[in-house]
């Protein structure tokens, strides 16, 4: 797992100051004040320092807490984070296992963005393949009542494929920034062909902090590639869930016994697409 | 059935197309994915036009492609039937057929996907990057790790997402060291508007294992004016090509 620190990142300064401002100034104000005042203490107590320090928390599938790990250095603008997680885990007696890791920064950016200054880059490797996603980390309330709800998740993965070769599947997350998190989310799915036919599923339970991996084969039952056959295998999944927000990843395995990672993704907010257009 | 669009057309409607990458050679093919997410989130039963414009690695354009989606529509389309051994860019756009006006200084920009297929069954993922526009941009510094014992196999895919005539893309790359010290630095190649390059690490800086030495990382820098965030690479002789944006 890698993280770079752009050469730009500063810890303030006025356009991130005035966006701040901006932001608060359009929601409630004791509202901002709780979701900004742990940023602002720490932004304070630093010293307004650009450098960033990070901790990895190690957790379950099911979401239960095992080991944390503070990694030892402060990172400047231009640096880079680089941690082999395959030995992190040995370290600390792990045994070989699918886990989840919760990395934490000192600071992201509070602002429009309300995400970190990039991307944490994650490199695969097995003896098949080698598999590299990004993603940036989120600098919201994620699943935390006290300070957001949400009116649920939607992930849309056109990029479905079950043949004799290859087995799409998801991976959602039931992520928050609130330690005390305790609410399982159940969504569902549907299959939807080129012609409109669609399967529905049941994508099953996800413990709170906790992530559940299903193929598209678990979800709608083996009958799947009879479906889709006509169509090349090909399709799109819709997976929904009501007042809770996911994670969701799109993955592609190889269809044999070792389950070769071939590719992973996140989902786009598709709905952030349509944002700017106003509706009749 | 929808009209042929310009794709400076779609820049002027406020659909400013999303940008990716291409390559359709004996190596890897590029499939596009995209469903109506018009039809989730819109009231009604709102059709949409997805509208295709790809591009060889000089920005001349190679292909057109467009198909109507209906409720719950989708496109899984294979670019290498429309551009074969064509590598460079492509840029999509999905477009509502009626009914939506856009709020004052707003612009949509299309959520899509491209799965590359490559040697050995492999695939590799990315959803769209940044909207292609018709006037020059500054690209900001991208960073991004790599690990040292892939570099022979490691490199980085540049776009240009500017329709310009002058929109040039230009730039710097630097090779840097976990510490944010800089090893080395170069002038990029240039890239001419829509079009695209794929650079290996080892082309980019010759002496890069010297530079780099026992460290188990390095970093890439690139930054520069009309580039599109830029993807790493790693591609390997059995034909395995895996790609993801910085």
């Amino acid at each position: 797992m890698g993280f770079s620190i752009p050469i730009w990142y500063r810890a303030v300064n006025f356009k991130y100051l005035r966006s701040l401002v901006a932001g608060s100034l359009k929601k409630n104000f004791l509202a901002s004040m709780k979701d900004l005042g742990p940023e602002l203490f720490s932004l304070v107590s630093s010293g307004f320092s650009n450098n960033l320090r990070f901790k990895l928390h190690i957790l379950s599938r099911n979401g239960e807490y095992f080991a944390s790990h503070e990694v030892p250095s402060t990172y400047k603008p231009g640096s880079s984070v680089e941690l082999d997680l395959t030995k992190l885990l040995t370290n600390l007696a792990l045994p070989d296992a699918d886990y989840l890791i919760i990395a934490v920064m000192s600071r992201g950016r509070m602002d429009g963005n309300r995400s970190s200054p990039a991307s944490y880059s994650m490199t695969y490797i097995d003896q098949d393949n080698v598999a590299i996603y990004r993603t940036g980390a989120f600098a919201r309330p994620l699943n935390e009542g006290r300070l957001k709800s949400h009116v649920g998740f939607t992930g849309i993965n056109p990029k479905v494929i079950v043949n004799e070769t290859v087995m799409s599947g998801l991976l959602l997350i039931n992520h928050s920034s609130d330690p005390e998190y305790a609410q399982a989310a159940h969504p569902t799915s549907i299959l939807i062909r080129e012609d409109g036919e669609r399967l529905k599923g049941d994508f099953g339970e996800i413990p709170p902090l906790g992530a559940r991996e299903m193929s598209i084969s678990d979800i709608f039952g083996s009958s799947v590639f009879e479906f889709l056959r006509p169509f090349n295998g090909r399709a799109t999944s819709i997976t929904t869930c009501t007042g809770v927000t996911l994670a969701s990843l799109h993955v592609q395995r190889s269809n044999d016994n070792r389950h070769t990672l071939l590719g992973i993704e996140h989902s786009r907010p598709a709905h952030m697409n349509i944002a700017g257009i106003l509706q009749h | 059935m929808a009209t042929e669009l310009e794709i400076g057309e779609a820049v002027v409607k406020g659909y400013p197309p999303a940008i990716l990458y291409l390559r359709n050679d004996d190596i890897v093919t590029t499939e596009l994915c995209a469903f109506n997410y018009f039809s989730t989130f819109f009231k009604g039963e709102p059709e949409a036009e997805a509208h295709v414009w790809l591009f060889d690695g000089n920005g001349d354009a190679a292909g057109y492609f467009q198909k109507d989606l209906s409720l719950d529509g989708q496109m899984q389309l294979n670019t290498s039937e429309l551009c074969p051994n064509i590598s460079g860019s492509v840029a999509v756009t999905l477009l509502p057929k009626s009914g939506a006006k856009i709020r004052p200084g707003k612009k949509i920009t299309t959520g899509y996907y491209a799965q590359y297929y490559s040697g050995n069954g492999a695939i590799t993922l990315s959803h769209e990057r940044e909207e292609v526009t018709s006037a020059p941009f500054s690209t900001p510094p991208w960073i991004q790790t790599y690990l040292t014992r892939l570099l022979d196999q490691s490199g980085t895919v540049l776009v240009n997402a500017c329709l310009a005539s002058n929109g040039e893309a230009t730039g710097k790359a630097r090779i840097v060291a976990l510490d944010g010290s800089i090893l080395a630095e170069r002038d990029l190649p240039k890239i001419s508007p829509m079009g695209a390059r794929r650079l290996k690490t080892m082309e980019l800086f010759p002496r890069a294992k010297q530079l780099v030495g026992p460290a188990e990382s390095f970093a890439l820098e690139l930054s520069g004016v009309n580039m599109a965030s830029p993807f790493s690479f790693y591609e390997f002789p059995n034909g395995k090509f895996s790609l993801h944006h910085f």
